[in-house]
């Protein structure tokens, strides 16, 4: 009788100690999988490029049922809050209207200076608003694809906005679909403004919990509730765009209170700078 | 129950591994972690016959689950092999069968696991990560080890 190659390896290993042989030659060749993938990114860039669209379509698909029932809740949740913002709206219409007049107002007086200063308009954007189609939590990273890609003209560290502020940039952008790098992740690092004073640091994620900024020169002068904006440097992030609050300060560090909840997030803009920035 | 039978264990669970890695894409929160859950179920999975598909299989799931969620390709498969591994390494040694074993044996690959993790990221990334934050979806898997224990027996039983 005939026997097949599978049944004749399977005789081999089929003993617990030649089993565990296999197993740990098989972890091995993981561990080493990682680091050749560390060590040259660009096999796994193309990999991940030949793969991600049809891969993210299938899981789109599998987890269709779950998705529609947490977006269901989502939404009732979201027409309840709608209720409520109507009723607070309503409470503070009178208030919001001289606010309107006071940011016409200022954006007034701001045109006019930059007229006496000559100054030409900095940065014009496009915009390209898309879907989050995908969100991943993994413990370390954040990241989500939106179904927007290099059709519509994305590419690789773009900025990317929510109605709020800013949540992070393009980390891989494919045909029809683009992965977000969020400012939360661990890798994510955006030079940032805080207060009026304008002291300088660098805006670290740390997964879930809040972004910090650090290396900031003069932390005493920074106050809680001080506002943290993009500062425009190292040429990813136009200027003014704002990230945060300051919520608390450490020795080395300050605490950043995002303005933009990154889990609730459905769509986001990408935003195509035309004219660059400094 | 009948009709599950004619699928087979193995199927059903190689499914059931491939469902929770395809619902990556739906946000959990910060009190799931379906790479912990997955390594838990790997780790529960009775494999009687020494099967070498399994571990394969595990291998190109995991870097299924790398291509979606974005890490090094072979992270999510060195987790899981690791457990099963780890598993092995105690059955090996004849410790699997008593009480509460399998139990600490998990318990401490996910801490090993995590330690790694968070001594690699605080130090190549030079970030200030929050423990709570990173150590809750660990603490739920262990939580739910043992329910999650009786519904891999009881999928077992079905198909014996």
């Amino acid at each position: 009788m005939r026997v097949s190659k599978y049944s004749q390896y399977k005789k081999i290993f089929n003993s617990r100690s030649s089993y565990l042989y296999f197993l740990f030659f098989i972890l091995v060749f993981s561990i080493i999988f990682i680091f050749i993938n560390i060590k040259n990114p660009s096999i796994q860039d193309t990999l991940t490029k030949l793969t991600a669209e049809p891969i993210l379509k299938i899981s789109s698909f599998v987890s269709t049922p779950v998705n529609m029932a947490s977006n269901g809740i989502e939404k009732i949740i979201r027409v309840k809050k709608v209720y409520d913002d109507l009723e607070s709206y309503n409470k503070e219409k009178l208030s919001e209207t001289s606010n309107f007049q006071k940011i016409i107002s200022l954006k007034m007086k701001v045109m006019e200076y930059e007229k006496l200063l000559n100054l030409s308009n900095e940065t014009e954007y496009n915009y390209v608003t898309a879907r989050i189609t995908g969100n991943f939590t993994d413990q370390f990273s954040e990241n989500a694809f939106i179904n927007a890609g290099k059709s519509m003209g994305l590419q690789i560290d773009l900025p990317i906005i929510g109605e709020n502020g800013v949540v992070g940039r393009i980390s891989e952008a494919n045909n029809e679909i683009s992965r977000i790098l969020f400012i939360t992740d661990v890798s994510s690092r955006v030079p940032v403004l805080i207060s009026d004073n304008g002291h300088q640091g660098i805006l670290i994620g740390n997964s879930k919990g809040r972004p910090s900024v650090h290396f900031v020169n003069e932390l005493s002068k920074i106050n809680i509730g001080d506002l943290v904006m993009t500062s425009g440097k190292g040429g990813v992030f136009p200027p003014f765009l704002i990230v945060g609050r300051v919520i608390s300060k450490n020795e080395d560090r300050v605490e950043v209170e995002l303005s933009e909840d990154i889990d609730k997030l459905n769509y986001v803009r990408a935003l195509k700078v035309n004219k660059l920035f400094d | 129950m009948r009709y599950f039978s004619i699928i087979g264990y193995r199927p059903t669970f190689y499914f059931l591994v491939f469902l929770i890695v395809s619902h990556n894409v739906i946000n959990t929160g910060i009190f799931i972690n379906l790479t912990y859950l997955l390594s838990l179920l790997v780790f529960l999975y009775s494999d009687k016959k020494f099967d070498l598909l399994f571990p394969i299989i595990i291998f190109f799931t995991g870097v299924y689950q790398d291509i979606l969620i974005g890490n090094s390709l072979g992270y999510s498969s060195s987790i899981f092999l690791f457990f099963i591994f780890l598993k092995e390494l105690v059955k090996y040694f004849g410790l699997y069968d008593i009480k509460y074993t399998p139990f600490f044996t998990f318990v401490a690959g996910s801490f090993s696991i995590f330690l790694f993790n968070y001594i690699y990221l605080t130090v190549n990334y030079q970030t200030s990560l929050n423990i709570f934050y990173e150590i809750i979806p660990i603490l739920i898997t262990i939580i739910i080890f043992q329910p999650i224990n009786i519904f891999m027996k009881q999928i077992e039983k079905i198909y014996e």
